[in-house]
């Protein structure tokens, strides 16, 4: 399980309201740039949200 | 009407939220598969900020074609439709954006008006063509 900082918890979260939601016409630019944040600090996003929100994707 | 009215009824319109971009249900799976490729992602950047801005893209020029002949699901409009535009953004594995650009409708609450474009992400295969 990756470890992470309250920081990264917020954004994780942030990513994880995105990804539960249905809305078409989201966010992208900030969904992105949230998971490039994550992952130039190291965490592995899909990872992360499979290990805290339980959100995966079928194929992965 | 002059020149100079058309211009700024223009402006009016691109500052006013009249573009709204509606992705398709696989866009963040896709966006996902892509995370760790900064040059893509620049792309949808621009491509994205052109088509909220235009409608059209008018920043980006390399890799466009329109996808002739062959009518794609648009979750929009619940339908098959022709005219997809298609931008290559990685010939490595073959990720492709797709777009078109929805006749004008009028909101219902603020009862101005605006334009969808819709947005899809994937390889051709996924997004229901073949190239």
């Amino acid at each position: 399980m990756q470890i992470l900082t309250e920081s990264q918890k917020t954004i994780l979260s942030e990513i994880a309201d995105i990804e539960l939601s249905d809305d078409p016409f989201f966010d992208a630019k900030k969904y992105r740039r949230h998971i490039a944040t994550l992952e130039s600090q190291g965490i592995d996003v899909v990872k992360a949200l499979k290990e805290n929100y339980d959100i995966s994707d079928d194929d992965d | 009407m002059r020149i100079s009215e058309i211009l700024s009824e223009d402006r009016l319109i691109e500052s006013s939220d009249y573009y709204r971009l509606y992705y398709s249900s696989k866009y963040k799976k896709a966006l996902k598969k892509v995370r760790s490729q900064p040059a893509v992602l620049k792309k949808i950047d621009q491509i994205e900020d052109d088509l909220k801005a235009h409608g059209e893209l008018k920043n980006v020029h390399s890799g466009i074609h329109l996808i002739a002949n062959v009518a794609l699901p648009s979750e929009y409009k619940q339908a098959d439709l022709r005219g997809w535009r298609s931008v290559m953004l990685s010939k490595k594995n073959e990720i492709r954006l797709v777009f078109t650009l929805h006749d004008e409708e009028i909101d219902p609450n603020t009862k101005k008006p605006f334009r969808v474009v819709e947005i899809k992400l994937g390889r051709p295969s996924e997004l229901g063509y073949t190239h």
